[in-house]
């Protein structure tokens, strides 16, 4: 049964249940109200953003239930990527992080780690001065404090 | 309705950027220090949030720290572990000096080496030091320029400010080569880091070497014990094998927990205690026994090291509710709540293991299962169980 979601600009977009209860926070809704033909809006999801999020949740409709390995290391994570995720995530950054909004919002947890996976990748084994060329951000240090930050904190190693 | 929207990194909310910090490394964290201000706030804590003080000539395996400072450089430069123990050298008092505006950020601190807490002392004095100056200044700032007595008054006043720690998880390595014993102002300097980080210290840990043992050891060890503290734990490694172990060393290892079990400071710091593990010690039985009924809010339980062979005796220990009999029975405490304390449950987490290859029967198998509603984790080391009793264990993960 498909039911309607209705976007921050008043956009319809009839999807599966079971693609639109990828988000908990649908699913919760729909069981709130019970079987009804109306509209869910979703106020904090603009058309573009909410395309995005439901061809991704059409694509992963029949993924299992996400369970967190607790034991597994966090940031060795950052690489587990899927190669169709990689690809659906090739956005211009201000897509990235509307679609990581969105999952955090409509509460989709395997969307919102992908956008955060992929966040870090970017930033990832660049040096400082890339990494403020990436996201368009000024060095507001002084080269004296820049100096003392590396020396405070390079006694530290990684183990 | 208002939306958030995010054209930058720095305008996701928290709980997000704190998702991507966890995926970055310390070394990572470090790099993305240096991108502007926002981002130092955003990465500064984490990058000090464990911090592994060692020294390349007493390293030993560590597991999983961020941060990890060495704090002598190579080992070419820098003199053993032995040779460390007071007097500071350049490289000692530069590592302080870099630990000392982030005391505040160290959640988890290990130290490698019982002499590396120096380094940690000192960068705490630094920082009183450093603060008692702030105040000083301060106060002269302040005060009419005539007011001989405002001045001195603020300075006193001044002094009695202290660095405040904030780390949740502590553990120290009592292991020296035949160097000097704890003296009395690092016993005193040891319990005022105690002191200091009261508030948040959940969890301790010291590890110590028999072969090198030194009985004024234990007056530190004791006088180190924090209260308020959930999990405890005492691991002792050296003499692996028992044959060649002499006697001495052994009596000694006894008594240690012995002690421990004793000492009326310890009470409190027993109470609260929601995790033990005791390894590497001969652990009698009925000692610990009298430890368990100290704490009657135990819940997980790690003794390697059981010294007897005694079925009857360590399934005592591991029945329903051994760790809180002892408050229900108590005719002694003046609390009347105090019993409603104790879980009165069994427990969620045994592992057990004795010091030689043993073999226990049904007796401990009935104690295990005795807890069967609350046991989320079994571990089992070098002990051989009969075929029956291995099946009857199944539910829980089993090692031998």
């Amino acid at each position: 049964m498909p039911v309607t979601l209705t976007s921050l600009d008043n956009q319809e977009f009839k999807v599966d249940k079971e693609v639109a209860e990828r988000s908990i926070l649908i699913k919760n809704m729909i069981e709130d109200v019970g079987e009804s033909d109306a509209p869910i809006p979703l106020p904090n999801v603009s058309a573009a953003v909410l395309t995005k999020v439901i061809e991704y949740c059409e694509h992963h409709r029949n993924d299992p239930v996400q369970v967190q390995d607790e034991t597994d290391d966090p940031r060795k994570r950052s690489n587990d990527i899927e190669e169709w995720d990689m690809k659906f995530m090739q956005v211009d950054q201000e897509m990235l992080f509307e679609i990581i909004l969105a999952a955090n919002y409509l509460d989709i947890k395997p969307l919102l780690d992908v956008g955060c996976k992929t966040v870090a990748n970017i930033i990832k084994g660049k040096t400082p001065e890339e990494i403020r060329k990436a996201f368009n951000i000024v060095n507001d240090f002084t080269p004296e404090e820049e100096a003392q930050i590396k020396k405070e904190n390079e006694w530290a190693e990684d183990r | 309705m208002n939306r958030a929207i995010a054209s930058n990194i720095n305008d996701l909310p928290t709980e997000i950027i704190l998702q991507i910090l966890a995926l970055f490394s310390r070394h990572e964290s470090t790099v993305c220090l240096r991108v502007s201000k926002a981002w130092y706030n955003l990465f500064i804590d984490q990058v000090w949030h464990k911090v592994h003080i060692w020294h390349p000539d007493v390293h030993r395996q560590s597991t999983n720290y961020h941060c990890f400072v060495n704090c002598y450089g190579e080992p070419k430069d820098s003199p053993t572990g032995d040779a460390i123990t007071t007097s500071p050298t350049v490289t000692t008092v530069a590592a302080s000096s870099h630990l000392g505006p982030h005391l505040h950020r160290i959640k988890v601190l290990s130290l490698e080496h019982a002499s590396l807490f120096d380094i940690f002392y000192r960068a705490i004095r630094e920082n009183d030091a450093c603060m008692d100056r702030l105040g000083h200044d301060k106060a002269l700032t302040d005060q009419e320029p005539s007011s001989e007595v405002t001045t001195a008054t603020a300075s006193v006043e001044a002094s009695k400010t202290k660095t405040k720690l904030y780390f949740e998880d502590l553990g120290i390595d009592l292991d020296y080569k035949g160097g000097p014993a704890r003296t009395p102002a690092q016993v005193t300097a040891f319990q005022d880091v105690l002191q200091r980080a009261t508030g948040t210290l959940k969890k301790f840990t010291v590890k110590f070497n028999a072969e090198h043992w030194d009985p004024e050891d234990q007056a530190y060890l004791l006088a180190a014990l924090p209260r308020n503290i959930e999990q405890l734990e005492l691991r002792c490694f050296g003499f692996r094998n028992k044959s060649t172990r002499p006697k001495a060393v052994e009596m000694e290892r006894l008594a240690i927990l012995d002690r421990i079990a004793e000492i009326p400071v310890a009470t409190e710091a027993f109470e609260r205690l929601r995790s033990l593990t005791i390894a590497g010690l001969s652990v009698d039985m009925e000692v610990l026994m009298a430890l368990l009924k100290r704490c009657p809010a135990l819940e997980e339980l790690e003794v390697i090291g059981i010294s007897d062979n005694m079925s009857g005796k360590l399934a005592q220990v591991l029945s329903k509710g051994a760790c809180c009999s002892y408050i229900y029975n108590s005719s002694s405490s003046n609390d009347p709540g105090f019993a409603k304390k104790g879980r009165g449950g069994g427990w969620k987490r045994l592992i057990f293991g004795p010091s030689f290859s043993n073999s226990y029967d049904e007796l401990v198998v009935d104690a295990i299962l005795d807890n069967r509603e609350t046991l989320e984790y079994l571990q089992i080391v070098e002990v051989e169980f009969p075929e029956s009793a291995i099946q009857r264990l199944e539910p829980w993960r089993v090692r031998s």
